[in-house]
């Protein structure tokens, strides 16, 4: 058996707070971040959004860093996060450099859009400016140049929704594969008119706060963060004397092969994933003691996820709940997000709730967990899942030496 | 180890020239009508879904007889422009205000990993996909995320490579089936395929 590789740090920054302590703090309460969008300059005010309650002039403040320089609200979400992650790590003076794996789709466009309307205005250095910020690739590599020589290598991973769970896998095999010792992994994406107006195209936004698993769901909100988190053997962590939060038990990723965006009515690529996630773990579905679902809020995702769930669990279903309700759907950062909502519901020992849920869908419903609960939890699953059919599934499991 | 190199003007099947009478867009339709056909999707597909489906074919009509309904393997792609090229076209969907009109059928294409997907659509590939954007083209980083994914033993084989299209009429492939212990894999056979054919 391959060696554990653990968790040493995370941050998280979201529509519900700046940092893990705020986040947490929202959990419990049921506190919702969800609301009328301010940030994004947009005319469609009727879908409630899940905005980090920041500008970019206060990330920058924040970060003290100048905001003369054009900058991602990618890269700057994804800044805060990790500096929080590599700090409860205490890794950011390590004597090996670490590897950054950032998933995201939006990367830089949000800069893009802002200069596209004005760009025969501009002299062509502040051209240059926003066009070499607007690749996915490029807002990881910012992330990283903040903190000097720190990172030596950094990976992108694209695979939209599930992009940030994927990061996080690619770290482990990264670490696994005697590749890389420290990496830190997890996604950031800002919300972008460019997918406001497509997911409104593709008619799936709900202009009410979403109601995931809901009978009534109309479809998802969007939302934005970045999340991240550090992950080395436990051998490592253990050499350097670092604080462990939790083990990475196992994952897994399947394709629905089904359709380019819609997921198959009987879930086929999520149950894959999680069984694989199950197999990789070596436990069983009865040791899952809770779920962190992808649940989006749209009628075909929380059918085909309901489907998957009961196919995998049968009637002996751990509580399940779908916290983008109050983080709304993250998109390409939601799997690292939810990975650290996971986590510090896994140390805190409680089901956070899913809110706005009132009556089960017809046939194959789940009954989400509708406030916040004390519970005792030795393994969670955190499901992601994509665009093009890629689903992932993520277990964390207590640590135990 | 099958291999198949699509340049904006020619096409390589293990090292030997397909025969061709157009370029870009034009030729890769001249190919599905050819030599694929039966899979009218094609048509709907953007510019970079099109050549990685292209691609996929030519190399799997070498795989004799050819697997599909399989958890098995995995597709893992690579590029450096991402989707960028249907971004455009959406874009110009919500451009004007006046015209102001995102389409649907353009925005599923805005994602690099479509083009993971339809492959696994076509075949009923079950297993893992990923799809990593890079600064440019680097075997050695391809080379070493398909390693790392045969550490999960439920992949057998790994369908890899270089898929970036620029435009419909500017984009470049190449793809290799991969097995986990194919002694010829490593980081020269991957750029010995880009940069010399």
């Amino acid at each position: 058996m391959s060696e554990r590789i653990v968790i040493t740090g995370a941050g998280i920054v979201s529509a519900i707070g700046n940092n893990k302590q705020q986040c947490l703090e929202s959990l419990k309460m049921g506190a919702s971040g969800i609301g009328e969008v301010r940030f994004l300059d947009t005319e469609h005010h009727e879908f409630p959004v899940g905005e980090v309650k920041m500008s970019n002039l206060e990330m920058c403040n924040l970060l003290g860093i100048s905001n003369k320089q054009v900058h991602s609200r990618t890269t700057l979400m994804g800044i805060i996060a990790v500096k929080e992650a590599l700090t409860q790590a205490r890794a950011d003076s390590l004597y090996c450099p670490l590897t950054l794996i950032s998933g995201t789709t939006v990367g830089g466009m949000d800069v893009t859009e802002r200069y596209l309307s004005k760009s025969q205005d501009m002299t062509q250095e502040e051209c240059v400016s926003c066009i070499t910020t607007h690749t996915c690739g490029a807002s990881t590599n910012a992330i990283a140049a903040y903190f000097g020589n720190t990172f030596n290598s950094t990976l992108t991973p694209s695979t939209a929704c599930s992009s940030a769970l994927n990061a996080i896998t690619l770290g482990c095999d990264l670490i696994k594969a005697g590749l890389a010792q420290v990496v830190v992994a997890g996604g950031s994406e800002c919300l972008s008119l460019f997918h406001l107006n497509g997911f409104k195209s593709l008619m799936i936004l709900d202009t009410e706060p979403c109601k995931p698993f809901d009978n009534n769901r109309k479809g998802l909100n969007l939302g934005e963060g970045a999340a991240f988190v550090v992950l080395e053997s436990e051998q490592h962590a253990a050499e350097r004397g670092a604080n462990v939060m939790a083990t990475i038990a196992g994952y897994g990723n399947a394709c629905d092969a089904f359709h380019q965006t819609a997921s198959s009515p009987d879930g086929e690529g999520a149950f894959l994933a999680m069984s694989k996630a199950l197999g990789d773990a070596q436990l069983a579905a009865n040791d899952i003691d809770y779920i962190n679902a992808h649940g989006t809020g749209t009628p075909n995702n929380d059918q085909s996820e309901s489907a998957a769930i009961h196919r995998l669990f049968g009637d002996d279903m751990p509580p399940v709940s779908s916290t983008k309700s109050f983080t709304g759907h993250t998109t390409s950062a939601s799997g690292a997000i939810e990975t650290v909502i996971s986590l510090l519901v896994l140390q805190e020992q409680f089901l956070p709730a899913n809110l706005n849920w009132e009556s089960s869908i017809e046939d194959d419903g789940i009954v989400p967990v509708r406030k916040a609960t004390s519970a005792s939890l030795h393994n969670v699953m955190c499901n992601s899942f994509g665009f093009g059919g890629n689903d992932s599934s993520l277990i964390l499991s207590k640590y135990s030496e | 180890m099958n291999w198949v190199r699509i340049r904006k003007d020619s096409i390589k099947i293990n090292g030997t020239t397909l025969p061709t009478n157009h370029c870009g867009m034009e030729m890769l339709k001249e190919v599905y009508k050819q030599l694929i056909g039966g899979y009218p999707k094609f048509f709907k597909m953007d510019a970079l879904c099109r050549l990685g489906f292209i691609a996929s074919e030519l190399l799997l009509q070498q795989e004799s007889p050819r697997i599909t309904d399989t958890e098995r393997r995995a597709v893992i792609l690579f590029n450096r422009s991402s989707s960028l090229c249907d971004d455009r076209s959406y874009q110009t969907t919500i451009q004007d205000t006046e015209k102001f009109f995102p389409s649907p059928a353009v925005f599923v294409y805005t994602l690099p990993n479509i083009v993971t997907g339809e492959i696994s659509i076509r075949n009923k590939y079950y297993g893992e996909t990923l799809f990593c954007v890079l600064d440019k083209f680097n075997a050695n980083e391809i080379f070493q995320v398909v390693k790392e994914s045969f550490l999960d033993s439920m992949t057998n084989d790994v369908i890899t490579g270089w898929v970036d299209c620029e435009s419909d009429d500017d984009f470049e492939a190449s793809m290799i089936l991969v097995g986990p212990n194919d002694p010829d894999f490593n980081p020269d056979f991957i750029n010995e395929i880009y940069k010399h054919n």
